[in-house]
C-alpha cells in the first residue's frame, strides 16, 4: 500500500483518543485511530490477511473519516488516507457488500433512481404508513426501523431538480457566473435549502447554472470503490469546470470538498488530473463566497425575531476546506440573531455519509452526544452547512423530542434579505 | 539476574508463542455476565489492540475486560481471585515504560469506562472522581469553576487519573505545584482479593494512618484504584510565558539552574533541543528558529507586580547566560500554541523515526547542564538519534531514543545508549524515573538505584497486598523480589 509510510509515523502516543468521536463513545481501543492503524499495520506486515481475518475490515469500516485525529496528531498521521487505502484493498479482494451495492452503485450512482426513492418516501409519510411503525404492538420489535424512520423529516419536498431550471439569470447584468452543484442529498432532502440559496444568490446578481450532474463520488470513495469514483468524476468534470464559470458552489460541504479534490478523484498522476488541477480553486464553500465575493451588507438586512443560533462545523467544511469563520460571520451579521457556540462544535455528528445507516448504534450515540451539546448551548436554532449533517442532526433532535429548526447559514441570511432586491 | 523481556517489534503480539492459558471457560463466561459481552473481549484482534501501550513493549493478554461501574470492577477482581487469574490494570494505555501491557498474559483490566466526576466540593476544594477519568477532561470540567488539577503530564489529553496515580505523574507544572502525590487526598481501592478499601480523607476515620502515599507510583502492582479524592487548586490569576533561544543545549540548562537558584519558582521550565524544535515546527508552523540548538519555555504565574519583577529577572538571567533571543508570548493564543507544541513532543517524534524509547531520568538541578551535554555525547558515540526535552525545573530529563523497529542493530545501539544514560544519571545522584515508572523497562536497574534492604521492603509490601503476585505481574521489582508470574519468590 502506498500510504504505508503514513502508518510508520504512528508511534502510539494515544492523543487521537481525545478527539476520536467513536472512541469518545465506546472508550475502547478498537474505536480509536491508534487501534485502527495498528491493525492495518499488522495486515501490511503480513501478520494478518483480509480473507482469514475479515474482522479487520469491520474495524476499518467503523472509522468516520472525520479527520479530527489527523489535525490533532503530533506526527500528522493521515488516518483517513490509511483507512481509505485499506478499504480499497479490501474491496479488491471481497467486492462490494450487498449494502454498498444497493446504496452506492445502485442508488447514489443514478440520480433518477434516487428521485424515484424520494417519491416513495413521501408516499410513505403522507399515507400515514409511518404511524404503523409507532403503534404500540410493533414498537418493541421495530426499534431499528423507528431509528431509520427518524431520518425522514416531516413534509419532505419533491426533489429540488424538478423545481428548478437549469439556468437562472439575475434581472440585471450578472456579477459573475457560477455552477450550483446539486448533490444527491441536497436534491432529495434539501429542496427547501437549495431553493432559498439559489433565490438569494440570483437576487445578489449571480448567474447560476445547475447542470445535470452525477453524484460527486465521495460516498463511493469512502467505500474504496475507486473505479466508480473515477467514472463519476470523469462525468462531472466537463459539466462544471467550464471556462465561462467563475465559481463552483454547493450547499453541501461534502460535495464541495470532493469537487475541490477532483484531481485525486480522477487519479492523481493522470493527464486528466493535470488538466483539472488549476481549475480546482474555483470550487468555493458557499458561505465563503457570500462573505468574500458578495459581501454581507448588514445595513440592508431586515431584523429577524430574536433567535439564538448555534453552528455545527461539518468535517468536510472545517477540516477539509478550512471553513470556520465565514458561516459564523453570516450568522452574526443578521440582525436579531445571536451566535452561541456549543461545546465541541467541531466534532463529527456521526452522520458521515451513510454511516448512520451502516452503523446505526454508534452513529446514534454520537448524534445523541451532539444533541446534548446543542441543548446545553441554549440555542433555539441550529445552523449547518451540509445536508448530510442536517439529516443526521435533524434525526437526532427528533429522537430527543426537540423541535429545533435546522437551517443553512445562507438560508438565515436569505430570510433577512430584502425581497426581490437586486444589486 | 533476569534481564527485561525482549519486546516484539512492530510484529503481531498474538502470533508469538503463548504460555498455557490461565483462564478457563467458566471465568470468561462469568466475566461476560458481569460486564456484558461487548466489554469482555477475547477475539484475536481485540487481543492485538490491548497488547501495546505507548512504550516499545508488546505482549498479548488472553482476555480484555472493561468494567462499566466500580461494582463491576470489584466483581471482576473477585472472580479473578477465585480463578487465580493475573490482572494487568490499564488506563488509556499511554504508559512509556510498558506498565499497561500484560507481560504474562491473563487479563487486561481497562478502566477507561469508569470516567465519571462524582462530587465537586468547592468549599473543601476537592473533587471525587472515578479513576478512568481522563486528566484533560477533569481540567475542562474544573475550568468554569476557576480551578485546576495541577498535575499535567504531557499525555494529559489521553491519560487517565488511574494512570497518573499509578505512575505518580508529574508534568509541566510540577516544578511549582508538585506532582500527583501532592494532590491526592484519598483513594478507594480494590485489593487483590476483591476487598474494597478507602484510604486517607476517604476513610471513615480519617485519623487512621494514611496509607494513600503507598499507592502513589505503585504501578497497579499493589491494588486497583477505583476512585480518587483530589485536591483542586484555583487557576492562577495571571501568568507570563517566555521563550528563550540558545545556540547550545548546555547553556539552556545553565539558565535553568540560575533561575531556580535566584529564588524564582516558575510554573514551568521546559527545555527542547534542536531536533524537537524542527519536528514541532513541521507540525504546528509557529515560526520556531530552525537553527536554534535549544529553546527554553518558561512560565511564571501569580499577581501582576510580583510577576513583572520575576519576568525581568528571567530575561536578565537568560541574556546573561547567552541566550540568542528572549521573548514574551503576546497573548493567550500564542501561549496555548507554545504549550501545545511542548505537549506534542512525544508524538511528534514519529516525524523523525517510527519508534521511540522515552527515558525520564532525573538529576539534581545543578547537574542538569552536564547531564544534557552527556546525553548528547552518548548519542554521538552510539550513533543513535536522541532527541532531548526536559521538565528542566525539577531536573527531569526526557531523552527520546529513536529507532526503526525493523532495524535490530539500531535498536541494540539504542538499548546500550539508554543503559549508559541510566548509569550516568544514578552516578550524578539522580533516579531512574521521574514519572514514567519502572514498568518493564527499568527493572534490571532497580538493583543499582536501591539497596537490598530497600528492595526487600518493597517485596514485603508486595507480598502482603498481593501474595500471589497477580496484580500487574512481572513489573517494577526484579524477579528475585517478586511473587507470582515472572517472579521467583513464593509468598
Amino acid at each position: 500500500m502506498s500510504d504505508y509510510r503514513e502508518i510508520q509515523r504512528c508511534n502510539r502516543c494515544g492523543f487521537c483518543q481525545s478527539v476520536c468521536p467513536t472512541y469518545g463513545q465506546s472508550r475502547m481501543e478498537a474505536q480509536s485511530a491508534r487501534g485502527r492503524i495498528r491493525l492495518v499495520r499488522l495486515l501490511n506486515d503480513g501478520q494478518y490477511d483480509w480473507r482469514r481475518d475479515p474482522g479487520i475490515a469491520e474495524k476499518v469500516d467503523d472509522c468516520l473519516l472525520c479527520r479530527a485525529c489527523v489535525v490533532n496528531c503530533p506526527a500528522s498521521v493521515a488516518t483517513d488516507r490509511i483507512m481509505l487505502a485499506a478499504r480499497r484493498d479490501f474491496l479488491e479482494i471481497k467486492g462490494l457488500s450487498l449494502f454498498q451495492r444497493l446504496v452506492y452503485r445502485g442508488a447514489l450512482s443514478h440520480r433518477e433512481r434516487l428521485e424515484r426513492a424520494s417519491t416513495l418516501m413521501r408516499l410513505y409519510e403522507k399515507s400515514g404508513a409511518r404511524n404503523i411503525l409507532y403503534s404500540r404492538v410493533l414498537r418493541r420489535t421495530l426499534d431499528r426501523l423507528i431509528y431509520f424512520d427518524s431520518f425522514l423529516p416531516a413534509g419532505l419536498e419533491a426533489p429540488a431538480r424538478g423545481q428548478l431550471p437549469e439556468i437562472v439569470r439575475p434581472r440585471g447584468p450578472a456579477r459573475f457566473k457560477a455552477v450550483f452543484f446539486l448533490g444527491c442529498a441536497s436534491n432529495v432532502f434539501g429542496a427547501r435549502t437549495v431553493r432559498s440559496l439559489v433565490n438569494y444568490l440570483v437576487s445578489r446578481g449571480v448567474e447560476l447554472h445547475l447542470p445535470k450532474v452525477a453524484c460527486c463520488g465521495e460516498p463511493h470513495r469512502t467505500t474504496g470503490d475507486e473505479r466508480e469514483v473515477r467514472r463519476l468524476a470523469a462525468k462531472n468534470i466537463p459539466l462544471i469546470f467550464k471556462d465561462n464559470f467563475d465559481f463552483i458552489i454547493t450547499d453541501c460541504s461534502t460535495c464541495a470538498h470532493a469537487l475541490a479534490h477532483y484531481d485525486q478523484f480522477i487519479g492523481e498522476e493522470t493527464p486528466e488530473a493535470e488538466k483539472v488541477r488549476p481549475l480546482l480553486a474555483r470550487v468555493k464553500d458557499v458561505n465563503t463566497l457570500v462573505v468574500e465575493e458578495l459581501g454581507l451588507e448588514p445595513d440592508r438586512l431586515r431584523p429577524l425575531p430574536a433567535t439564538k443560533v448555534t453552528y455545527h462545523d461539518s468535517c468536510h467544511a472545517l477540516r477539509g476546506l478550512g471553513v470556520k469563520s465565514a458561516p459564523r460571520e453570516i450568522i452574526k451579521a443578521v440582525p436579531g440573531l445571536t451566535l452561541v457556540e456549543m461545546k465541541a462544535a467541531d466534532s463529527c455528528c456521526g452522520g458521515a455519509g451513510s454511516y448512520g445507516f451502516s452503523h446505526p448504534e454508534m452513529s446514534g450515540r454520537i448524534a445523541a452526544a451532539k444533541v446534548r451539546n446543542i441543548q446545553d448551548s441554549g440555542a433555539d436554532t441550529l445552523a449547518v452547512s451540509c445536508p448530510a449533517c442536517t439529516l443526521q442532526l435533524g434525526a437526532g433532535l427528533r429522537r430527543a423530542g426537540l423541535e429545533l429548526p435546522v437551517l443553512h447559514p445562507v438560508e438565515l441570511l436569505a430570510a433577512a434579505a430584502p425581497t426581490g432586491a437586486q444589486t | 539476574m533476569k534481564t527485561g523481556p525482549a519486546p516484539v517489534y512492530g510484529g503481531s503480539a498474538v502470533s508469538g508463542n503463548q504460555g498455557e492459558s490461565m483462564l478457563n471457560r467458566d471465568f470468561i463466561k462469568e466475566a461476560g455476565q458481569i460486564v456484558g459481552r461487548d466489554h469482555c473481549l477475547g477475539g484475536i484482534l481485540d487481543i492485538e489492540l490491548y497488547s501495546y501501550d505507548s512504550s516499545p513493549f508488546i505482549h498479548p493478554p488472553e482476555l480484555v475486560i472493561l468494567p462499566g461501574t466500580v461494582e463491576e470492577l470489584r466483581q471482576i477482581v473477585r472472580l479473578a481471585a477465585r480463578h487465580q487469574a493475573p490482572l494487568t490494570p490499564r488506563g488509556a494505555g499511554t504508559s512509556l515504560s510498558g506498565g499497561a501491557v500484560a507481560r504474562h498474559g491473563g487479563v487486561v483490566l481497562a478502566v477507561t469506562r469508569l470516567n465519571r466526576v462524582l462530587e465537586l466540593d468547592l468549599l473543601a476544594e476537592t473533587v471525587l472522581v472515578e479513576s478512568g477519568l481522563v486528566n484533560l477532561d477533569l481540567q475542562n470540567y474544573l475550568e468554569p469553576y476557576g480551578y485546576m488539577f495541577p498535575p499535567d503530564p504531557a499525555s494529559q489529553k489521553a491519560a487517565t487519573l488511574a494512570g497518573n496515580i499509578a505512575e505518580n505523574a508529574g508534568g509541566i507544572k510540577g516544578v511549582k505545584y508538585g506532582i500527583t502525590k501532592h494532590h491526592v487526598l484519598g483513594l478507594e481501592l480494590v485489593l487483590a482479593d476483591g476487598a474494597l478499601v478507602r484510604t486517607g480523607a476517604l476513610a471513615e476515620r480519617a485519623a487512621a494512618p494514611d496509607s494513600t502515599g503507598l499507592f502513589m507510583a505503585s504501578e497497579g502492582a499493589l491494588a486497583l484504584v477505583s476512585k480518587a479524592l483530589l485536591k483542586i487548586t484555583p487557576l492562577p490569576r495571571d501568568y507570563r510565558t517566555i521563550s528563550a533561544v540558545f545556540d547550545d543545549l548546555g547553556k539552556s540548562g545553565r539558565a535553568v539552574s540560575e533561575i531556580i537558584s535566584a529564588g524564582i519558582l516558575p510554573t514551568a521550565l521546559e527545555i527542547m533541543d534542536h531536533q524537537l524544535i524542527v519536528a514541532l515546527e513541521d507540525y504546528l508552523h509557529l515560526g520556531f528558529p530552525l537553527d536554534a540548538e535549544a529553546m527554553l519555555l518558561i512560565e511564571i504565574d501569580g499577581l501582576g507586580p510580583e510577576l513583572d519583577r520575576q519576568m525581568k529577572a528571567v530575561f536578565e538571567i537568560c541574556e546573561k547566560v547567552g541566550a540568542a533571543g528572549v521573548s514574551l508570548a503576546r497573548d493567550l493564543a500564542e501561549r496555548d500554541q507554545l504549550w501545545l507544541a511542548r505537549r506534542s513532543g512525544n508524538g511528534a517524534m514519529g516525524r523523525i523515526k517510527p519508534a521511540t524509547i522515552v527515558q525520564d531520568v532525573t538529576v539534581p538541578i545543578d547537574q542538569l547542564p552536564a547531564m544534557l551535554s552527556r546525553v548528547q555525547e552518548i548519542s554521538r558515540r552510539h550513533e543513535v538519534t536522541i532527541v532531548q526535552m526536559a521538565h528542566a525545573g525539577d531536573g527531569n530529563l526526557h531523552p527520546h531514543l529513536l529507532y526503526d523497529p525493523y532495524d535490530q542493530a539500531e535498536y541494540q545501539r539504542c538499548l546500550e545508549a539508554g543503559h549508559e544514560i541510566f548509569d550516568d544519571a544514578l552516578k550524578a545522584g539522580g533516579a531512574l524515573t521521574g514519572e514514567h515508572g519502572i514498568g518493564l523497562e527499568k527493572i534490571e536497574f532497580m538493583d543499582k538505584q536501591f539497596s537490598r534492604e530497600e528492595l526487600e521492603f518493597m517485596s514485603e509490601i508486595k507480598k502482603i497486598l498481593d501474595p500471589e503476585g497477580r496484580l500487574n505481574p512481572g513489573k517494577v521489582l526484579p524477579a528475585h523480589y517478586l511473587p507470582g508470574p515472572g517472579g521467583e519468590v513464593s509468598a
